[in-house]
Formats: C-alpha cells, sequence, structure tokens
C-alpha cells in the first residue's frame, strides 16, 4: 500500500476506534449510574443464585 | 516547563481524598471472599463495562502504548485493532467467557482443580502468582515517572522514590480496606473521569498536531515502514500472531479480567458486557499512541533528549492548558489505582485461595482468607517498591508486559479450553501444559534479568503457545488409560455461590 494509503486506512481506524469508545463510555456512564444506584441499595443479586446444576463438558 | 499549577493540585487531591472515603464507605459489603474477591457477583451492564474497561486502562497502559507509538511509529496502532476485533468476535461467540462465567469460579486455578484436580490447581496458582507479581514490577516506576513528569517534580532517583512510597501507599490503603466492592464503585467513576480527561487531550492535541502531521513525523523519523504493520522493524507478521493469540487468552483468562467476568449476574450478560466492552479497547491502546506519535511529532522540531517513554507527559505538560491538566492527571491516578488494587487483589487472591489454602489441611476459614490476601497485597506492594528502584527495563514495557503475561497465559489457554470443551482432557495432559508453555518465556526472562539480553520474544512466545497445545493434546492422549478424564465438577446450585462464599442454604458441592 501507498503512504497516502496507509495514512487514510490509519485515520478510519482512529474514527472508527474513537467513536465506539467515546459511544460506549456514554452508555456505560447512563447505565452505570442506575446500577450504582440499585447495587448500593442491595436491590441486585446474581441471577444465577437460583438452585440449577450447570457448568459441565 | 509544565501547565500543571495548584488547581491540578487540588483536583488530584480532591479525588485522592474522594476515591478513599469511598474504599472505606464499601466496607460494610464485604461479608465473604465472594463479595471481596467477585462483588458478590451482582454487577449489571452500565457498572461492569466500566469495570471491565477500566481494569485493564491503567496509567501504566497509557504509559506503555503512548511509548510504544513513539518509538515504532502509527503502525503500532495495529495493537489496538487486534485487541477490538478478537474481544468483539469472543463477546459475540461466547467462546470461553460464557462457560467460564457458567462455572461461578473465582480465579482460574480454581477451575483447574475442578476438572483436574488439586496439584493442578496448585501448579497453575503458583505460575499465575509468579507471572503477575513480574507482570506488574515496573508498574508503580512508570506511574510515577508519569506523575514526576506531568506535575514537574521531575524523576530523578530521589523523587521517584518519594512518589512511588506515596502511590503506594494510597493504593494499598484503598485496596485492603474495600475490596472488589470498592474497586467496582470507583472504577465506574474512574472510567468516566479517563473519558472526559483523555478526549479533552485529544482536543488540545488535535488543535496542536494533526493527523497528517503525525504520519509525517512517524515516516520522518521512523521511515516509511513505520506506517505498515507488516513492515515495521519490531512487527511483522510474527509479532502480529503473537498478539492475536496473546488477547485470545489475555482478554479472557488473565485473572484480574476473569474477575470481572465472574462479577456480572449472569453468564447471558457476560457475553453482552464482553462485546460492549470490547468495542472500548481498540482506543484502549489508540488513544494512547496517538498520545505517542503526537509527541514524535511536536518534538520532530523542538529537542527531546529524555527517555522515549517520558515523551508523551512531557509532551501533555505543555500541550493541555491548566485544570484540563488536573482532570487528565486525576483520570490517569484514577486508572493508576484502579489498576493497581486489581492486580494486587487478584494476584494475592490466586495465592491464598489457589495456593495456601489447598495446601492447607481443612483449608482455610472465609475470614483467615481475606486477612491472609491483606497481608499479600502488602508484601507485593513492597515488592513493586524495590522493583521499581532497583529494576532498570530494558526494551519496550509492553513487550516485558507481554513476555510476563505469556509464562501464564499460554499454559492456560491450553489448560482452560481443555476443561471447557475436551471431553478427553486430563490431568497429564493439564501438567505438561503448564510447564511446557511457561519454559520458553521464563528463558527469555533468565536472558533479560541475568544476562541483560533481549531474545526474539514473538518466536519465544509463539513456541510456549504452541508448546503447551501440543503438551495438552500429546499429554492427554497418551496417559488415557491410566489417567482417565474426570467431567467438569459441577456446582451445587443450593448453595447459590462458589468456593469461599458463605453458604445460604447448604453444603457447597465437593470436587470429584
Amino acid at each position: 500500500m501507498t503512504i497516502d494509503g496507509w495514512i487514510l486506512f490509519w485515520k478510519i481506524t482512529f474514527g472508527v476506534a474513537l467513536t465506539a469508545y467515546f459511544g460506549v463510555a456514554l452508555l456505560a456512564g447512563v447505565l452505570g449510574g442506575f446500577d450504582l444506584r440499585r447495587l448500593l441499595r442491595g436491590e441486585t443479586h446474581a441471577e444465577d443464585d437460583e438452585p440449577v446444576a450447570q457448568a459441565s463438558d | 516547563v509544565t501547565n500543571f499549577g495548584w488547581i491540578d493540585w487540588a483536583i488530584v487531591a480532591l479525588y485522592v481524598v474522594g476515591a478513599g472515603v469511598i474504599g472505606f464507605l464499601c466496607r460494610k459489603y464485604i461479608h465473604d471472599m465472594a463479595d471481596f474477591v467477585v462483588a458478590g457477583r451482582k454487577l449489571d451492564t452500565g457498572m461492569a463495562i466500566a469495570t471491565l474497561a477500566s481494569t485493564e486502562t491503567g496509567l501504566v497502559t497509557v504509559m506503555y502504548f503512548a511509548e510504544a507509538g513513539y518509538t515504532i511509529g502509527m503502525a503500532a496502532c495495529v495493537l489496538g485493532v487486534i485487541f477490538m476485533v478478537v474481544m468483539v468476535v469472543i463477546g459475540l461467540t461466547g467462546f470461553i467467557v460464557k462457560p467460564l462465567r457458567e462455572t461461578r469460579i473465582m480465579t482460574i486455578a480454581e477451575l483447574y482443580e475442578r476438572r483436574y484436580g488439586r496439584g493442578v490447581r496448585v501448579l497453575g496458582g503458583a505460575i499465575i502468582f509468579l507471572a503477575g507479581t513480574l507482570n506488574m514490577g515496573p508498574f508503580l516506576r512508570v506511574g510515577a515517572q508519569f506523575l514526576g513528569t506531568i506535575t514537574g517534580l521531575g524523576t530523578d532517583a530521589q523523587s521517584l522514590l518519594i512518589i512511588m512510597s506515596a502511590l503506594l501507599l494510597v493504593v494499598l490503603i484503598y485496596t485492603v480496606l474495600g475490596g472488589m466492592f470498592s474497586v467496582s464503585v470507583t472504577d465506574f467513576f474512574q472510567f468516566l473521569l479517563m473519558a472526559i480527561g483523555m478526549g479533552m487531550a485529544l482536543v488540545f492535541i488535535f488543535g496542536e498536531v494533526s493527523v497528517e502531521q503525525m504520519a509525517n513525523a512517524s515516516v520522518a523519523l521512523r521511515g516509511e515502514s513505520s506506517l505498515s504493520p507488516f513492515e515495521a522493524p519490531k512487527l511483522g507478521w510474527k509479532y502480529i500472531l503473537w498478539m492475536t493469540v496473546l488477547w485470545i487468552a489475555a482478554c479472557t483468562l488473565w485473572q484480574t479480567g476473569t474477575m470481572r467476568i465472574m462479577a456480572i449476574k449472569s453468564p447471558r450478560l457476560a457475553r453482552r458486557v464482553f462485546t460492549l466492552s470490547g468495542l472500548t479497547f481498540g482506543a484502549r491502546a489508540i488513544i494512547p499512541m496517538i498520545f505517542g506519535l503526537a509527541a514524535l511529532a511536536y518534538f520532530q522540531g523542538h529537542s527531546f533528549e529524555g527517555e522515549n517513554i517520558l515523551a508523551m507527559p512531557t509532551m501533555l505538560a505543555k500541550v493541555v492548558p491548566t485544570f484540563w491538566l488536573g482532570l487528565l492527571t486525576a483520570g490517569m491516578l484514577a486508572a493508576f489505582m484502579s489498576t493497581h488494587d486489581s492486580y494486587l487483589l487478584g494476584w494475592s487472591a490466586v495465592l491464598v485461595q489457589d495456593v495456601i489454602s489447598p495446601l492447607v489441611p481443612g483449608g482455610l476459614s472465609a475470614k483467615t482468607r481475606v486477612w491472609l490476601s491483606r497481608v499479600v497485597i502488602v508484601i507485593i506492594g513492597a515488592f513493586l517498591l524495590v522493583f521499581g528502584l532497583w529494576h532498570e527495563m530494558k526494551g519496550e514495557v509492553w513487550t516485558y508486559l507481554a513476555l510476563t503475561g505469556t509464562v501464564y497465559l499460554s499454559g492456560a489457554l491450553a489448560v482452560v479450553v481443555g476443561a471447557l470443551y475436551i471431553p478427553w482432557a486430563n490431568r497429564v495432559g493439564a501438567y505438561c501444559a503448564l510447564i511446557l508453555g511457561m519454559a520458553p518465556p521464563f528463558v527469555s526472562l533468565g536472558h533479560r534479568f541475568i544476562k541483560g539480553q533481549l531474545l526474539d520474544d514473538a518466536l519465544v512466545c509463539l513456541v510456549a503457545f504452541g508448546l503447551a497445545a501440543l503438551g495438552m493434546v500429546v499429554g492427554s492422549l497418551a496417559t488415557q488409560g491410566v489417567c482417565p478424564p474426570v467431567a467438569l465438577a459441577r456446582i451445587h446450585q443450593t448453595v447459590g455461590r462458589g468456593e469461599g462464599e458463605q453458604p445460604r442454604t447448604g453444603q457447597q458441592g465437593d470436587n470429584q
């Protein structure tokens, strides 16, 4: 690939990576706020605490 | 010259005090080892993404990836592409992650025992502890180098000793008091602070240096090949293959990440969290590398004579203005604390749960294990201080970390895949995989520490992964008669919790 081709490739890569990072950060920030409130109030628990057999190959 | 002023010090102090108060307050949520190590398996999507993403994105991460960008050039960013693709594919397929979460273990070595017996657990635990502690060796020094540079305190031996001691003290108090519950809570704030800090730093950096200028500096100072990951001198196909295999193992089986997976409230949610977190892992490498590339371009017309690893913080101290520099430093410090407490908790849990407790007749009580973990944490802290003061790093920090990681990950990948997916995998195969997997990177580490020489680590580590897989296959198939394979031990769910957790309604399932 030419130098210009590589520069374009890295520009697109930077764009995708930064968009994904800040997009997920925003999502985690909003959802995490609610999660934190439930966690501190003791309103959340492991979903597989119920008596079921599992985990074999 | 640095833009770091008294406002920045105030922001950093506010964060340190705030994090300490949160850690102290979270003590009331610690009832047993599971609360201490995997936050009682209560994390939902948002918290889990934040904690998974932030535990592996520390100040040290930013430093060594920036060093890679500065030293190698633009092609180093291929690491971010590998990390993101591998994690998203694993999240979508559930490979290792889903069955691993279903086992309800707390440490990887615990899985070894459920499938292969106690001896494999003790050996595996010892390897994990050794590799993990060695891996952490440079963390404290690198963190102190960042803070010393960005605040203007300096990076001479005396300044580093003072900064490292202060950092260690804060991290130890915070970790020993709170455990994983407080780590998860502060991880959330750290993730947000880090995202804001890095976002603003990018704004100021792009205001100073464009991507074209970074690429031009990369070509001018590191050669045309520094744009291509297949042709750059320190990269190439061998290195890319090593990083891909290493990351498949690391993102699923690195103890600190595994603890986060196990802290998620269900196996189904674990896959979703992994996919979404994976999207952030590209930038986890690429943002620091942009910082490193920006430093390369920024100092192209100026003069920078220091160590390569100091170029990025030196550039940030000049480019990012007061207040924003404080916010960025608080984010970095938060990341530093998050990584340290996760690693300290992870490695101490492995030593206590998987090596010491199984060797004590009748095992240790949950209370004793929590206290012993705290003692081990303090001992590891002392090791970090000694290592940081006395060990001079040869080559890039990232390569050292990948090498020490391979000591445990090469064997762990073969043994865990065998445990979860291969019915004929047996104890002999597991022993062979662990021993053959750790041997090549240990030889390379020996050359580093004793002779001061660097080997071809990509080749060494690919051989390690290959030998471990071969050991598992040949060792298992050759001994099926004398050592018949045993199915993965079931966990009786009436207890509802894993080893070391307080029983709720009955007895914990015995291992086979």
